[in-house]
């Protein structure tokens, strides 16, 4: 296991941020940690990294127990944290450089980790531009190559994508990637739940400081009983027509709104056959139909009652 | 050796830092000579022009003469400007066109003419009451104990040894030389926005680049020294620069003292830093806070030291002089007089010791206080 959470209790006062959190971590894997803000998921980090005091609970990375002063650990662990951290008075090579130096004391090895860093987040052609001259996303890439210049076995991002223009957003979720095939292990933390589906293979889901489902996508979406979710445009629908749906085999919800009629199935075959025969038995006109998969958020939707995004 | 290098480049590029650090000191060192310089020639002296109209020149008249012709200061300066004049519409005209202060009729008595009031005057008024006083005893002693004239004579002679202004052993000439340890005491404590900058910078809960710096495997300590040793050779040259600046350009003459004033700004400065570092670590509250207390703590220090009301270590070495044994603004001032104004090496020596001890305690509780620290949020 690179990472083990056992039993975390981390307490704000009376806030309960985290509740009895438990975790285990694979290597190689991209794990992903989903949540609404306010879930717990920057805490797990932090606690993780000993940032933070807990009220209870272990933490191990890589075997050993995770203390303050656990600089063996340390050196195999890369941070790239939610807010950007770099210092505006040094360039982008000077950041890298700088924090890169916090792990490799060899100027020699340095200088190459450096090199390659700027050329996995593509920022050579800003090396000698102040953080303040960056864009966002520009930013954001500065950020990642400061956590991951000295070649981290374990690599966590917390929202390394918030406020990022969707070029950046795609190349950082690429970089990511790249960096698990070159054998390190990723923890993502996301509200994002596109990006966690797109990258992780692994995927916990928290709320209220707790681990509420874990699994791959699959298994998780497996977890509900939602199947698929079919939408048509309609330009006008009648009372009747819209019960008779509410009546189909494994219709979960019919709604109809701003010309489109959305009826969730539970799982289940023809579903989409079926639906079209009774439009056409009603004779209902409609234009464009659209067949969805369950996501995330359905998922989350259905252990917690709340939609991902509130 | 990479982040003692990359630390000084981050307090090079800090613009604000370095305004209150550098420019300001030598923008006030300018004005105070410019303004200072000024007053300080104004009040050179110059010999007082008087003039002579002899109505009656007996013998004591020609002592008279003789006495004004040779009053002086004691650097040898003569006191008096002295012109003969055969009738007083001469010396009117003289008078008249300012080429004199005054003239002195020699009679039976001597009477002084002047045009207006003023300090020249009152000088040559002065010298004449005086030298009548003295002409007056003589005389009263020679005619009821001439044989004590002798004697008398001696004894004011010594009494004019008595009031001789006896010089203190400091080697400052210069009554304005004191603006300018005021302006390197301030320079030292503005050191404290330096410290301030490196105990946030390496605190998790107060920046993101601390936070950033804690997860990495370079232990705790070794950054905050590598930090502190950085920032504290950079202020040195800091303050080593401005020191140069007053002397070679804004021309004060610290003597030969001006290798311990040196010695002094680099401990002073050293406190100035470690304030700085302990205030950012040991007190509660955000960036804005602690920012705050640190420039409290400058105008309470600099208040008590004197820098604003020069009287203020007088007062508190009446009613509380445990201030100015342990306040680093009245150590640090209290050193550069220590030595220009009393040549007291000694005072110097302790007031120096005292501050190193200071800043060395403020130094081991911030890093008492950083140590395995873990935040309870951030």
């Amino acid at each position: 296991m690179v990472v083990e959470i056992e039993n975390l209790v981390k307490r704000y006062g009376d806030l309960v941020a985290l509740d009895h959190f438990n975790l285990a971590i694979e290597e190689g894997e991209v794990f992903g940690l989903l949540g609404p803000n306010g879930s717990g998921k920057s805490t797990t980090i932090h606690c993780l990294l000993s940032l933070l005091k807990y009220d209870k609970g272990t933490i191990r990375v890589f075997g050993q127990e995770m203390k303050p002063t656990s600089y063996d650990i340390k050196k195999d662990i890369g941070v790239i944290m939610q807010n950007v951290a770099v210092f505006d008075e040094l360039t982008v090579y000077e950041n890298i450089d700088y924090f890169c130096g916090l792990y490799i004391r060899e100027q020699k090895e340095r200088k190459q980790l450096v090199k390659e860093a700027i050329d996995f987040v593509e920022l050579q052609d800003y090396r000698k531009f102040y953080p303040k001259k960056l864009s966002g996303g520009l930013l954001r890439r500065l950020n990642i190559a400061c956590g991951i210049a000295h070649k981290p076995r374990l690599i966590i991002l917390d929202e390394p994508t918030v406020a990022v223009d969707p070029q950046s957003r795609n190349k950082i979720l690429e970089g990511i990637q790249r960096l698990n095939k070159e054998g390190a292990t990723i923890i993502y933390t996301s509200h994002y739940m596109e990006e966690v589906e797109q990258i992780c293979t692994r995927i916990a889901i928290m709320d209220k400081g707790k681990n509420v489902a874990l699994g791959t996508k699959d298994e998780l979406k497996a977890m509900i009983d939602l199947g698929e979710t079919i939408s048509v445009e309609i330009l006008e629908l009648a009372d009747e027509v819209k019960e008779a749906v509410g009546r189909l085999p494994h219709v979960i919800k019919v709604s109809y709104e701003n010309y489109l009629l959305k009826v969730k199935f539970s799982k289940g075959k023809h579903n989409l056959l079926r639906l079209l025969d009774l439009l056409k038995e009603q004779e209902v006109g409609f234009g464009g139909l659209h067949s969805e998969l369950p996501t995330l958020n359905d998922v989350f939707l259905e252990i917690t009652g709340k939609e991902l995004r509130d | 050796m990479l982040h003692f290098i990359y630390r000084i480049k981050l307090m090079l590029r800090q613009r604000t830092g370095m305004f209150w650090c550098l420019l300001f000191p030598v923008f006030l060192g300018m004005l105070f000579y410019f303004m200072l310089g000024n007053i300080e020639n104004l009040e050179q002296f110059h010999e007082v022009p008087v003039g002579i109209l002899a109505t009656d020149m007996e013998s004591s008249g020609e002592m008279f003469v003789e006495t004004l012709k040779s009053a002086g200061t004691e650097d040898g300066t003569p006191m008096f400007a002295v012109t003969e004049y055969e009738d007083k519409d001469e010396a009117n005209q003289a008078l008249d066109a300012e080429e004199i202060n005054g003239y002195i009729t020699i009679g039976t008595d001597y009477a002084l003419t002047v045009k207006e009031s003023d300090i020249n005057s009152s000088i040559i008024k002065m010298f004449i009451d005086q030298y009548m006083q003295n002409e007056a005893l003589i005389k009263e002693v020679a005619m009821t104990h001439p044989e004590r004239v002798q004697e008398l004579v001696m004894q004011m002679f010594s009494e004019e040894a008595e009031i001789k202004e006896i010089p203190l052993a400091g080697q400052d000439k210069s009554p304005y030389t004191q603006y300018f340890y005021a302006l390197l005491a301030m320079t030292c404590l503005f050191a404290a926005n330096v410290g301030l900058v490196n105990g946030i910078d390496i605190q998790a809960d107060l920046s993101m680049v601390a936070a950033r710096r804690n997860v990495a495997p370079a232990k705790k300590m070794r950054q905050v020294m590598v930090d502190f040793l950085a920032s504290y050779f950079m202020y040195c040259v800091l303050a080593t620069l401005v020191l140069g600046i007053c002397i070679f350009v804004y021309k004060q003459d610290f003597g030969s003292n001006a290798g311990f004033i040196l010695l002094g700004t680099w401990v002073g400065s050293f406190v100035g830093i470690a304030a700085g570092t302990m205030i950012a670590v040991v007190f509660k509250g955000d960036r804005q806070k602690k920012q705050g207390l640190c420039v409290a703590f400058f105008l309470i220090s600099s208040f008590f030291g004197g820098l604003q009301w020069g009287d203020i270590t007088y007062y508190l070495e009446k009613s509380c002089p445990i201030v100015n044994r342990l306040n680093p603004a009245t150590l640090i001032v209290n050193s550069f007089k220590s030595l220009a104004v009393f040549g007291d090496y000694q005072q110097y020596a302790v007031n120096l010791i005292t501050l190193f001890l200071i800043g060395l305690l403020f130094l081991m509780i911030s890093i008492w206080k950083l140590r395995r620290t873990q935040y309870a949020s951030l």
